[in-house]
């Protein structure tokens, strides 16, 4: 199947979402403030974007894929405002724009079998013309995630590992093919290990279909092994953003150097010298030097 | 792999223990002949990836397991500092209740969200002392805000309800408890896990604290090898109910000499090391 | 591709499994089983006593007859036969229970899906009017209507008394929507171009089966109460004759007193069965869904 040889993209132009909140002063509470940034498509990317819990990054997610419309500013594809789509653009704009979830068991809908979520997607994208072609492309996706189908195909979704479930979601992506994947915190419910064949697929799925990937995490190695770019969010402003490889060498921003300083290193030899102490608030974090 | 032969000095001798959940023979056990001494004073990580044992051992430790799972063999050998050696799983309820807080405490995963909702943090303090131990019952007013104080927060959180606090500040009233009574011997289950990262620093940093300043012994599981580097001084790795390798923190990371550790070691991601600042 | 026919079967297969696991709801569902047995066989009993004739003809035999072989629970002030008396009524109960049920259910149902699924001012609507609903006291609603109800078919009798029960149905069904809503296979379903109705149906409604039981048996268990409590006074609509209405016939003749007691306790015997069976599938569902229910060993 070719893609067109322009890329596509998405643009986030000062988009704000307010929600409606108890115990606060002006009754509402604000997600995402004024976020702008864009990706495209035209050569495949890795765009990480790093916020703790509360940051306003699955929001940002929900935004993009079209289960949310924000409060204010707009999501445009190609130019066009994304929840003000006419019908075939609407279904073009699904098309190429997929997510990956982060909860591999709540993704699949326990009364059905997993290949459900398969069959669907090439149904209602019409990636075949008929159903042999469908089941061939179906067990071509499933190889490519090197996942067996004989293994996977009639199983219900809690006789599967948490790592083949989220896999069948690569599988999904694999069979449709849109130019960006929009993953939210795809591994942090799997095991070390699980979690290292999972990017790589994914990586590799990028540069193979040129899809362009926003990956949304908590975990700083994740974004240092997948490279590329990224965003550092908090309190739903994006305070930072560049190259990995730059941004980690040299973090700007205080927030930046703060989220490095607390993963815990993974060496005995490197241990922190320098002490944290809490404001009276009880939970802002400034690092005294020793 | 079995640890070292123990010395009266260490506060805990596990041995062979073996914990299952099915009596089907070929199923393996979950915990699976466990020797495991730990010394009085350290801080003992416990690693491996989740369906390793490692949280099954810490619920049999405390005989909190949950039907159909039991324990099938081995002994536990508790020395608390002020009265008898005992082994945890002969012992009478009466006797392990008397432990339970005393002696010996448990910091289960997920448990910043086991805190009773409806009673304000002070009064979650008066429980645990009015049950444990009445006769301390009078220093609750002057014990509450110094608890509080050694985890870092605010003498007014003992005022508050637990919905008031964040993930983070909950865990830490938690901890707080787990010391009001002065155990011997805190076991932690994935203290960090669901919190932000940099709330998890603070909560190592007041584990660290606690063995420092008041000389109580901890066990601390993880699957996160970056908390066993900053906080233990040594590490038993678990893999499919049995500990592969035990050893001082140095040596397992950086001569890990079992084939799991080391693939466990390697298999560790990292962050792009950072220009001196 | 899962055809409908292929999910309806899979669906089904759910609940045997479910069932074959609660030792509570299996025990409520036979309980059930049998009494709509008993119902089914009002003719051949009516057959048996009749001997061709009709046994619950007034005046088709001796008033208050002895329990006997022939009676086995003796006749009433009309002579009529007690015990096809009391089958054929207890068929009644249980057609006007489940008439009444899923009407229940069904406008509960709807009403429900709508409220939590679309959200909004539908809901806000929606739920003041249920909850409105929840609140007024019913039983006096319910006498006032009978005494309109002269002479009403079963049918009219059962709808009479869903208007009061789908309230309940609706409130529960209404929070499981709301919990399942967020689901993230329910988003990925919407980024699959699934509108709101396939999401309601495909998605949704296999996922709420359960509690859609659940809100039955209380709907159906909720009617036929409160029309045995319309009755026991005096008050139900005249024109059905269901076990109520013997209760009340024992206790205004004074049956008791004449010594005969069958007509009295039968009934009651029931009718309790009934509600044993119908609250055992309730806990036994709610047991089957909530393992933290169920009663460590």
């Amino acid at each position: 199947m070719t893609k067109e040889s322009e890329g596509h993209r998405i643009d986030l132009e000062n988009v704000t979402q307010e929600f409606h909140a108890r115990g606060t002063t002006s009754g509402f509470m604000t997600a995402v403030d004024g976020v702008s940034f864009s990706l495209t498509s035209e050569a495949a990317q890795v765009v990480s974007l790093v916020g703790q819990s509360g940051s306003g990054k699955s929001t940002i997610a929900r935004i993009i894929l079209g289960l949310q419309k924000p409060s204010s500013g707009s999501v445009t594809y190609d130019g066009n405002d994304i929840y003000r789509l006419s019908r075939s653009a609407s279904n073009d704009y699904r098309r190429q724009v997929q997510p990956v979830f982060q909860d591999p068991y709540a993704i699949f809908n326990p009364v059905y079998r997993v290949d459900r979520v398969l069959w669907k997607a090439a149904h209602k994208f019409g990636v075949a013309k008929n159903r042999a072609a469908a089941e061939e492309r179906i067990e071509e996706s499933l190889s490519a995630v090197r996942l067996d189908p004989a293994q996977v195909l009639g199983r219900y979704p809690h006789q599967l590992s948490g790592g083949q479930r989220q896999r069948i979601m690569l599988a999904r992506v694999h069979l449709l093919r849109p130019s960006f994947i929009i993953a939210d915190e795809p591994v942090s419910m799997l095991d070390a290990q699980v979690r290292k064949s999972f990017l790589d697929i994914l990586l590799d799925f990028g540069e193979k279909y040129r899809m362009t990937t926003l990956f949304i995490t908590h975990d700083l190695s994740t974004v240092s092994y997948l490279g590329g770019e990224m965003m550092v969010i908090t309190n739903g402003k994006v305070v930072e953003q560049g190259a990995v490889r730059t941004v980690m060498a040299d973090p700007s921003h205080p927030y930046t150097r703060l989220l490095l300083d607390s993963v815990p290193r993974p060496d005995p030899d490197q241990r922190w010298t320098d002490r944290i102490t809490v404001d009276d608030k009880g939970d802002q974090i400034l690092v005294d030097q020793p | 792999m079995t640890d070292r032969v123990s010395v009266p000095d260490d506060i805990l001798q596990i041995s062979d223990l073996t914990v299952r959940y099915s009596s089907r023979p070929g199923t393996p056990a979950a915990v699976d002949g466990v020797d495991l001494a730990v010394r009085r004073g350290e801080i003992l990580g416990v690693a491996g990836e989740s369906g390793s044992g490692k949280s099954t051992l810490a619920v049999a430790l405390l005989r909190l397991l949950k039907r159909p799972g039991r324990v099938t063999g081995g002994s536990i050998l508790f020395r608390p500092r002020d009265s008898a050696e005992v082994d945890l799983l002969r012992v009478g309820d009466k006797t392990l209740r008397g432990l339970r807080w005393r002696n010996l405490a448990y910091l289960p995963q997920g448990s910043m969200n086991s805190l009773n909702p409806v009673a304000r943090i002070r009064d979650q303090f008066a429980d645990v002392i009015v049950e444990h131990a009445p006769q301390r019952r009078g220093e609750l007013a002057e014990l509450v805000p110094r608890l509080l104080g050694t985890v870092g927060l605010p003498a007014r959180v003992g005022g508050m309800y637990p919905h008031e606090l964040s993930g983070g500040m909950r865990q830490r009233v938690l901890m707080a408890i787990c010391i009001a009574l002065e155990p011997d011997l805190i076991i932690a289950d994935e203290p960090t896990t669901a919190l932000d990262v940099t709330i998890q620093r603070v909560i190592l940093q007041t584990l660290s604290d606690l063995r420092n300043d008041f000389g109580v012994t901890l066990i601390l599981i993880s699957h996160d090898m970056g908390v066993h580097a900053q906080l233990a001084d040594r590490v038993a790795v678990m893999y499919e109910g049995r500990i592969v390798e035990v050893g001082d923190t140095r040596q397992i990371f950086k001569d890990p000499q079992d084939p799991y550790t080391r693939a466990l070691i390697e298999s560790i991601p990292t962050i792009e090391e950072r220009k001196a600042s | 591709m899962m055809t409908s026919t292929a999910t309806i079967g899979r669906v089904l297969k759910a609940p045997v499994a479910v069932v074959r696991s609660s030792p509570k709801l299996a025990g409520g569902l036979i309980v059930l089983a049998l009494l709509v047995l008993t119902a089914l066989s009002s003719p051949l009993v009516s057959r048996a006593i009749g001997h061709g004739a009709d046994p619950v003809a007034v005046a088709a035999y001796e008033r208050w007859l002895v329990p006997s072989p022939a009676h086995p629970l003796g006749t009433d002030q009309l002579g009529r036969d007690v015990l096809s008396m009391i089958i054929g009524s207890m068929s009644t109960s249980l057609q006007i229970g489940a008439i009444a049920g899923v009407i229940s259910t069904a406008i509960g149902v709807v009403v429900a899906f709508l409220a939590g699924y679309l959200g909004g001012w539908i809901d806000a609507v929606l739920s003041t009017f249920t909850g409105i609903l929840l609140v007024i006291p019913t039983f006096p609603l319910l006498i006032a209507l009978s005494a309109y109800a002269k002479e009403v078919t079963l049918f009219q009798v059962g709808l009479m008394l869903s208007i009061f029960s789908w309230p309940f149905a609706a409130k529960i069904i209404r929070s499981q929507v709301l919990s399942l809503r967020t689901r993230p296979y329910v988003e990925l379903a919407k980024v699959s171009k699934a509108g709101a109705m396939e999401v309601i149906v495909t998605e949704l409604l296999p996922n709420l089966a359960p509690f859609i039981g659940v809100g039955f048996a209380s709907a159906a268990l909720g009617a036929i109460f409160g029309l045995v409590g319309l009755e026991v006074i005096g008050l139900g609509p005249s024109g059905v004759i269901d076990l109520g209405h013997i209760i009340y016939s024992a206790i205004s003749t004074g049956a008791l007193t004449l010594g005969a007691w069958p007509m009295f306790v039968v009934p009651i015997a029931l009718l309790t069965l009934l509600f044993a069976a119908l609250n055992m599938v309730n806990i036994g569902l709610e047991e089957v869904y909530n393992p933290r229910l169920r009663s460590e060993r």
